[in-house]
């Protein structure tokens, strides 16, 4: 805990909705971050531990918004994907990845 | 040109009369099909629609399919039904998805116009070129799934494909829809009571001919392409929970309406989840004619409503579940059937009820006025009785239900119309307002009512490109410019689902263009669904329409949403009242909504800015 508090380290809670569930067998899972990180960060951080690519669920290969595929709410809000590297993501704050939201047969 | 079939049948039922009629490349370049034909033919054919009661024989029911039907092309077999509306007295519309669209194109025809009234129930048989007016008497009391069983039987061909109306329907219950293929709906507006209305229990048809098109080796070469398109991400959440994948991510934005959209998440809400659904009652998952994605998740309930089955979408489940404060999978399962069968559409009839239950609990309505009913929310029972009441219009409760949400609330008064939920007499989808507001803006400016389908106007709001909790004038360009495609999609008519695999509006001319043989170009394409919505606003115009009509129900203005992740949201009117000039102005319309002679005569839309137009 002293190490943590040393680093300025804290946890960000990430809950999984739909395929990311499945993905991440789990329905969510804790990241450690510094005191303050980009979104985009935090993705490419929980791709390390889960062993993926989580980003290319949000931009793909050739930097195109997936935005007919996956969305992320932070505290509440619906992220911008275009957006990644400006949000800021503290200790205590919550992330979701879920898919997109469908509708309108 | 090609595509089309190039007639449609006008059925006079008063008079046993059929007449053919031709659809020509004037109609068809300028109004392409489905909503197009609808809105053309419904002006035209109801010169007075203010004067008409919807529910008399001098109401019409039009019928259309648009010119991709029972062709190759991806997701294009669907079929639209127009008349003025018992629910909201104006434009009323609706599309249903199955293999009735292609049936009805191979054999030979666009579209149906009913007029009259037939004197006693009757169906209407359509194999190729034989029409049949045929006797319905032993049809009538009938569900829509025995309705369908009993005329194949009865024509001894099971390829016959049925669409038909329920117990509801016959009663002119308001809420009543048209069913095809058991699962599939022509839901909203109340459709299915103007059929009831003419004494038509339904339309069966069987086609043999092919449908031919302009560029085949072209189209096989695009279609193959869209097809592979809809195997990849932006429908992949349709194929694998469908529509109820909403559930979790619209409770975690705090836009999924509970308790009479009194909340904007439920507690229970994994409860009631696609993902939870997948696990335990999707028993199929099946696909309309021509459909690579396959959304339709077929549930079978358990326990007490074992041998239950209905297809469960995000806006009944979330209607008839969280909506009312129900969290089981079984009753919502089971109240799906109730709705399908006796033939209701399953989202006016969640919101109705969870309007009841929240009167109910706010001692407005009583125990007697219920029939005795314990009508708290999340109570099952209640509401699968509430349901029943409803559709065969039973009892005082089923008589009110049965009216829809405004009339319902006028009757009851006592302050429930500030929570009659609600725009333009059409029941709130599955949205909710205060959390969603380009979306609700959208809603309440459409054509149909408080419609989740001619804008997709959430979208901004959910992937987060605007501030979803607030309102201001750039909404209304994104509201106009998502009307003026959707007329198109639901003129061609194709499945929204597929609306993430076409890069671009060119995509959609182009396959229009490989289809019919007709030139078109995107701007073309887009300047036409422009048209088709002017067209259906002049008809509301004449039915009374304005600006006091495009505007979200008390709640949206007056009750802050309490849920922690959108703590205190509520439309402010005044951001409103902006976006709604800011839409008006997109439109080339006046501050009050209505049409500019300016802007008609630009569309083509001559008549009308003679009849309906005002000066800038």
């Amino acid at each position: 805990m002293l190490l943590r508090i040393l680093l300025r380290l804290g946890e960000v809670q990430v809950e999984f909705i739909g395929r990311f569930q499945e993905l991440f067998n789990s329905k969510s899972m804790r990241v450690d971050v510094e005191s303050e990180t980009s979104l985009l960060s935090l993705l490419k951080k929980l791709g390390e531990k889960a062993g993926f690519d989580v980003v290319s669920h949000f931009i793909g290969s050739k930097g195109e918004l997936m935005e007919e595929y996956s969305l992320i709410i932070l505290n509440g809000k619906a992220v911008n994907l275009g957006k990644l590297s400006e949000y800021v993501v503290k200790p205590g704050d919550k992330v979701v990845l879920s898919p997109s939201v469908a509708g309108g047969g | 040109m090609k595509g089309y079939a190039g007639r449609y049948l006008t059925i006079d039922l008063t008079r046993g009369k059929t007449v053919i009629d031709r659809v020509d490349e004037y109609m068809a370049i300028n109004y392409i099909g489905g909503y197009g034909f609808g809105a053309r033919a419904l002006y035209d054919m109801l010169p007075n629609p203010a004067q008409i009661d919807p529910l008399s024989p001098e109401n019409v029911l039009i019928w259309w399919t648009g010119p991709l039907a029972g062709t190759i092309s991806t997701a294009g077999n669907k079929y639209s039904v127009f008349a003025k509306s018992p629910l909201t007295g104006i434009f009323g519309f609706g599309i249903s998805s199955g293999l009735f669209a292609s049936e009805l194109k191979s054999a030979g025809w666009d579209g149906i116009v009913f007029t009259g009234r037939s004197e006693k129930p009757s169906y209407l048989m359509i194999d190729d070129d034989n029409i049949e007016l045929r006797d319905a008497s032993h049809l009538w009391g009938r569900t829509t799934w025995e309705t369908e069983e009993m005329i194949k039987e009865e024509l001894g061909d099971e390829s016959f494909v049925v669409a038909s109306i329920g117990p509801a329907g016959e009663r002119m219950v308001k809420l009543a829809n048209i069913t095809n293929e058991r699962n599939r709906q022509v839901g909203r507006c109340g459709l299915g009571a103007v059929m009831g209305s003419k004494n038509l229990k339904a339309v069966a048809v069987r086609g043999t001919k092919d449908v031919e098109v302009a560029d085949i080796e072209s189209l096989l070469k695009f279609i193959a392409d869209l097809n592979e398109r809809c195997q990849g991400p932006a429908t992949e959440k349709y194929r694998i929970y469908g529509t109820p994948a909403n559930v979790l991510v619209h409770n975690k934005l705090g836009c999924l309406p509970s308790y009479n959209f009194q909340r904007g998440t439920f507690e229970y809400a994994e409860e009631v989840s696609g993902e939870m659904m997948l696990k335990t009652h999707v028993k199929k998952i099946i696909a309309c004619a021509g459909c690579p994605i396959a959304c339709d998740h077929v549930n079978q309930a358990r326990e007490a409503y074992a041998g239950s089955t209905s297809s469960v979408d995000y806006e009944s489940l979330a209607l008839l579940g969280p909506n009312c404060g129900i969290r089981s999978l079984d009753f919502i399962t089971k109240a799906v059937e109730i709705c399908d069968t006796l033939g209701v559409d399953t989202i006016s009839a969640g919101n109705v009820v969870g309007w009841a239950m929240e009167c109910y609990e706010k001692g407005i309505l009583s125990r007697d006025e219920t029939d005795g009913i314990d009508l708290r929310f999340g109570n099952g029972e209640a509401l699968l009785d509430a349901l029943r009441r409803l559709c065969l219009r039973e009892g005082r409760l089923g008589s009110l239900l049965a009216e829809g949400v405004r009339r319902a609330s006028q009757i009851v008064g006592k302050g429930s119309e500030k929570f009659a939920m609600h725009c333009k007499g059409l029941e709130w989808a599955a949205y909710e307002l205060r959390s969603l507001q380009t979306s609700t803006l959208g809603f309440a400016v459409s054509n149909r009512g408080a419609d989740y389908l001619r804008s997709g106007s959430y979208q901004v709001d959910v992937k987060g490109q605007v501030d979803r909790l607030r309102l201001d004038r750039s909404r209304g360009k994104i509201v106009y410019d998502g009307e003026n495609l959707y007329a198109i999609i639901d003129s061609l008519i194709i499945c929204k689902f597929t609306r993430g695999i076409f890069k671009s509006v060119d995509e959609l001319a182009k396959l229009y263009t490989l289809v019919t043989g007709l030139s078109m170009t995107g701007e073309q394409i887009i300047k036409a669904g422009e048209r088709i919505h002017n067209l259906a606003r002049c008809f509301n115009i004449k039915c009374g329409i304005s600006r006091k009509d495009d505007y979200p129900p008390p709640r949206a203005f007056e009750d802050p949403l309490p849920d922690d992740v959108v703590k205190g949201a509520v439309i402010k009117r005044e951001e409103y009242d902006e976006a709604l000039d800011g839409y008006y102005e997109c439109r080339g319309w006046n501050k009050d909504g209505i049409p500019t002679k300016r802007k008609l005569l630009e569309l083509g839309l001559n008549k009308e800015a003679e009849e309906v137009g005002v000066e800038a």
